[in-house]
């Protein structure tokens, strides 16, 4: 079946694509294959996104997680059972239906893999996005004058115009074309033919060899490392390489699968709503079936203004394959035709800049363009050094800065939760998702914080974050009570004085008591090193010097102290010059 | 006493920990405040011995050199001498003079050690049976090699009891003097 296990992040949630976004959570949710329960998918939580139906097991996520690609549904089903409170109960289901996979993939997959005879775990390729097109954005052709390797012509064909050479203007023979195209097609029919061609290809995709120079790269890479020619493996191409999971076959859900009656099809997939919410479910399923974003990532973006804006800030290759390119009625060469070339350009972007602003729907089906024009000024700008202006210059970087926020990752809304679901489970996946925000390596939120940060830090910078969709202080602290029954990577800590902090689970006071002290013993080291007066009670130091050299806030330095002071590794000194620290004489170590 | 601000002068009673900065901050921590209580008992009572100190006026000796370390600008608040004179008074080394609590008796012996030491000298110097006035006994040529020499009035009667409880002694007022006979 085209389920898949799948990458959770920290907080025990789907790891959603780059351009996925989540649109609905609901738990109590159980899992079934045709007719039959899948043991131990039974109790979770079903997150629809735009491009899957994610499974997450409420007991033991990591294990028992599981994603469905839209692409692979056909058609999707509600089903209310009429009686819902009476005698046989049953819960309402969402049936999803299976688009039949490619028998020939299938023949030659089965016995490699697994006993299924359905067991497929590569979706078939969606069918209405433009393969040929796609590939041919990659493709490249070689100058045979200057040997600059051009980016194939989109609209190739017998009939079409060959464009001329980028660099040098010279019309490449069409024969160099068509063998570009005759070298591709039959690599991609070879693909999962019969058992030989899937071992050649194995062992072929394991060297990962370019086509051109014969370098043989690593096998993640995409393009060749040497002359950086499109490798034939690409990972869009074949799934299987693009996610590694060494232990698929011993994965569940498939296992199960196998045991499944010899001689049943199995076509769909149905999800059991045992806690309700199948309707706003079935809702958004049908939007994201209709809106078909994974279609996206194929397309080249939007369509009428990439022309120009891309020209500048996407790659090059894919903006001169778009239809507008050559113009060979009037080709202007030198100096005038550079003019004349940035004169369009400077025009494309006022219209990229005025299309996106227009309506907010507009703006997020741009944001990619947006965000990449707005880096691109930013770089221009501090290039410039007569822009003397500083202010302007922080003002853009800032505002690029702000839109490379990437707030749909981390935002939970109360929309996404269903109506019919307690407040809790919108609690419970805030939780998650600000745990997912503080472990966000690119942000180290924690770590800039020094480990600590008070809640009213967290909501600040959190909705900062969002942007839209802003939560409450309530709702937060409710959500960041739950860090610890979800078994999160953070924990809610609650200082003497009634200080809430967020901290790392591994943070505990120990470790921070150990660390001042340390940290203490260190200072005194210096002290007697530096000055002759031995001063045998060693150094001390105020809640602003703990605070610089940990990272904490105030606030919390004053409350970690207090900690470490309660411990009784710490004596403090109060004078009218404030409260000083010291290691304490006293302390007996145990 | 006279260059306390050097450092290694300090008399040997003095504790190490007088120039401890923290020394003199109430500490809220409960095993640290009672390692750094039993400093300060031991220090009062070192301090009061040495100066033949028998009344602490609390007030009046906050600035001074018991509760006050001038080389590192720190004195013991009111609050906390209060709260260590009263924990000497529950070990019967101290005695508040009125309930204010600003005046207190420091006894760098107990009310018992003092009775016996003076009952022995009694004993020694073969006056059992004769009539000593109380002034006699604190301020009198023969007594100032004695560690109860200028002891307050009022604690010595006090140390008396302790003879007159155990039949050893009888106090009696002779006009506006008292006097003391041990057998």
């Amino acid at each position: 079946m085209a389920f898949r296990r799948i990458d959770l992040t920290p907080a025990l949630r789907p790891l959603l694509l780059p351009s996925e976004t989540l649109l609905f959570v609901q738990d109590a949710v159980g899992l079934y294959e045709g007719r039959y329960k899948v043991p131990n998918f039974q109790n979770g939580s079903a997150y629809l996104t735009t491009h899957r139906v994610c499974f997450v097991n409420n007991d033991e996520p990591r294990k028992f997680s599981v994603a469905l690609e839209l692409k692979d549904v056909e058609r999707f089903e509600l089903y209310i059972p009429f009686f819902q409170n009476g005698f046989l109960k049953s819960s309402p289901k969402i049936t999803l239906y299976l688009r039949p996979s490619n028998p020939s993939l299938l023949d030659s997959r089965d016995r490699s893999t697994s006993r299924s005879p359905t067991y497929s775990p590569i979706p078939t390729p969606p069918r209405s996005s433009t393969p040929l097109q796609s590939a041919a954005l990659n493709r490249q052709w070689i100058c045979p004058i200057c040997t600059f390797p051009n980016p194939f012509p989109s609209n190739f064909g017998h009939l079409a115009p060959i464009p001329p050479c980028l660099t040098c203007g010279v019309k490449p023979n069409r024969s160099i074309l068509d063998a570009i195209v005759n070298s591709h097609t039959p690599a991609k029919h070879q693909n999962g033919i019969s058992d030989d061609s899937i071992l050649q290809a194995g062992i072929q995709r394991s060297k990962n060899a370019c086509p051109r120079c014969t370098f043989e790269n690593d096998q993640a890479l995409r393009n060749c490392e040497m002359c950086g020619e499109v490798l034939s493996s690409h990972p869009i191409d074949d799934p299987s390489v693009a996610r590694p999971s060494p232990s698929r076959d011993e994965s569940p859900a498939p296992r199960y699968l196998g045991s499944v009656p010899a001689g049943e099809q199995i076509d769909c997939v149905k999800l059991s709503f045992r806690g309700g919410g199948e309707k706003p479910f079935h809702e958004k399923l049908k939007g994201a079936m209709v809106q078909r974003k994974w279609l996206l990532d194929q397309a080249p973006a939007v369509p009428a203004i990439t022309s120009g804006a891309a020209n500048l800030t996407l790659d090059p290759r894919e903006s001169e394959a778009s239809p507008r390119t050559p113009a060979p009625t009037e080709r202007i060469v030198g100096v005038r035709g550079l003019e004349r070339q940035n004169l369009a350009l400077r025009m494309n972007n006022q219209r990229a800049i005025a299309g996106a602003f227009e309506d907010l729907e507009a703006l997020m089906s741009r944001a990619k363009e947006i965000i990449a024009l707005a880096e691109n000024f930013a770089t221009q700008l501090a290039d410039n050094p007569s822009l003397a202006n500083s202010d302007a210059r922080e003002a853009l970087s800032q505002s690029a800065a702000m839109l490379s926020l990437r707030p749909t990752d981390f935002t939970v809304t109360k929309d996404q939760i269903s109506s019919s679901s307690s407040l809790s489970l919108y609690h419970a996946e805030l939780a998650r998702s600000i745990a997912d925000f503080l472990a966000d390596d690119t942000r180290s939120i924690l770590k800039k914080e020094g480990g600590a940060i008070t809640l009213v830090d967290l909501w600040a910078v959190y909705n900062r974050a969002r942007g839209i969709e802003l939560i409450s202080p309530s709702d937060l602290e409710s959500a960041a009570k739950l860090f610890d029954k979800l078994q999160l990577p953070v924990r809610l800590r609650q200082f003497k004085s009634g200080l809430l902090v967020i901290q790392e689970r591994n943070k505990t006071d120990e470790k921070v008591a150990k660390s001042v002290v340390a940290w203490l013993d260190e200072l005194s080291d210096l002290e007697t090193r530096d000055t002759i007066a031995d001063n045998k009670w060693g150094k001390s130091v105020l809640a602003k010097d703990a605070a610089e050299k940990f990272g904490w806030s105030i606030a919390v330095a004053i409350e970690e102290l207090e900690m470490v002071e309660e411990r009784g590794e710490l004596v403090r000194d109060t004078s009218f010059e404030g409260v000083r620290w010291w290691k304490s004489p006293w302390y007996i170590s145990e | 006493m006279a260059n306390l601000k050097d450092k290694s002068a300090l008399p040997a009673y003095y504790p190490e920990f007088y120039t401890f900065p923290p020394f003199y901050t109430r500490q809220p921590n409960a095993a640290s405040w009672s390692s750094q209580l039993s400093q300060w008992r031991s220090f009062i009572l070192a301090y009061c011995r040495a100066h033949k100190l028998w009344r602490l006026n609390l007030a009046d000796t906050m600035e001074t050199d018991l509760f006050y370390n001038k080389s590192i600008n720190r004195k013991l608040p009111l609050p906390t001498i209060r709260e260590v004179v009263d924990d000497l008074v529950k070990s019967s080394n101290a005695e508040w003079l009125s309930s204010e609590k600003s005046i207190a008796y420091i006894y760098w012996r107990t009310p018992e050690d003092f009775a016996s030491q003076i009952y022995s000298w009694i004993d020694e110097t073969g006056q059992k049976g004769t009539v000593l006035t109380l002034l006699e006994l604190t301020e009198g040529d023969n007594t100032t090699q004695q560690e109860w020499y200028g002891m307050d009035q009022t604690m010595l009667v006090k140390c008396l009891n302790v003879l007159v409880k155990k039949g050893q002694a009888q106090v009696f007022s002779v006009g506006d003097d008292k006097g003391v006979k041990v057998w």
